[in-house]
């Protein structure tokens, strides 16, 4: 049954009442704050690194990186510059507008030895994905079940 | 079960869906009903869970580094948001990649409490979103609900009512 049809909008006076006390300032504090992880994140695995291995080059516990990629945190400047100097990359950077980075762009020309048309797909790879989601979303269109992973 | 889906406004933006749940019979979301129970004795804390979820609809996506993963059964996806140590509130939500996340409840992770398991309001809770979670992914399977084309929000049957 495939009813196209798209769910509720649902306002709640509760939350809007709680949502009209945040100030601009504490708001744009949040966006900072999750930014901010998301692109030390974001450098980190355009390193190649995994959490254990961004621990060890600046010298803290994995779980502190999972605090830091967590949203919540408060960094100071000396843990940024130390966070961009193991990075490889300036300090600015960190603040940077999230950019799509291209890490491999190549034409792959696909012949086939049937008359079949010639397949040319052109490759631009992002970082800063969610691998996850990809895994997630593209059972639909597998047709496979979206509870193939689920252990009742 | 018998619940509505629905979609959050305003926070849910052009980065990720923002849906609740409203059980058969009530008149407000899982996740209303958490911010009502603890609204006073955590208001910071509460503030700070709407403004990260409007930022995830609005600016970052459902990043997986903001939730703490697998909270629930292996493949469920529901895991919590802000499962730092010194944060007192958890709540429970069922994560579908960057692009959309549904909220349930959640409760207060007392010091010394080490999982939800160890806590009677939190295994509540997460049981709870557990059998959401089954069940969404259930009518997933059988067409019930599915992906827009663009793949960034759910389509379908929001309302799992047995006699509608």
């Amino acid at each position: 049954m495939n009813k196209t049809t798209k769910a509720r909008k649902y306002n709640s006076s509760k939350l809007q009442e709680l949502l009209d006390e945040v100030t601009p300032l504490e708001m744009e504090q949040t966006k900072v704050k999750m930014q901010l992880s998301a692109r030390i994140e974001d450098f980190m695995r355009a390193k190649g690194w995994n959490k254990s291995q961004f621990a060890e080059k600046v010298g803290k516990n994995p779980s502190e990186i999972t605090k830091w990629f967590s949203g919540t945190q408060n960094f100071t400047t000396d843990v940024l510059t130390e966070i961009a100097s193991a990075l490889g990359v300036e300090l600015t950077a960190l603040f940077g507008k999230k950019q799509v980075q291209v890490i491999y762009r190549k034409e792959i020309v696909v012949k086939s030895v049937v008359t079949q048309p010639t397949i040319i797909m052109t490759t631009p790879m992002s970082q800063g994905t969610d691998v996850y989601s990809y895994c997630l979303l593209a059972s639909q269109g597998n047709k496979s079940p979206f509870t193939k992973y689920y252990q009742a | 079960m018998n619940y509505e889906i629905v979609e959050l406004q305003p926070y849910s933006g052009s980065e990720a869906k923002v849906y609740s749940l409203i059980p058969m019979g009530e008149d407000e979301t899982l996740f209303e009903m958490f911010v009502d129970e603890y609204k006073v004795e955590f208001k910071n804390e509460v503030k700070d869970i709407i403004k990260t979820i409007y930022q995830i609809g609005h600016t970052t996506g459902a990043r997986s580094s903001f939730f703490k993963q697998h909270e629930g059964k292996y493949g469920d996806f529901v895991c919590a948001l802000f499962d730092v140590p010194e944060k007192n509130l958890r709540v429970y939500c069922i994560r579908f990649g960057m692009v959309a996340v549904i909220l349930g409840g959640g409760g207060e992770k007392a010091e010394g409490v080490r999982a939800w398991q160890d806590d009677e309001k939190l295994s509540k809770e997460a049981n709870l979103m557990i059998e959401y979670a089954k069940d969404i992914l259930q009518r997933m399977d059988d067409g019930d609900l599915y992906w827009s084309k663009d793949r960034t929000e759910l389509q379908g049957n929001f309302k799992n009512y047995d006699n509608e």
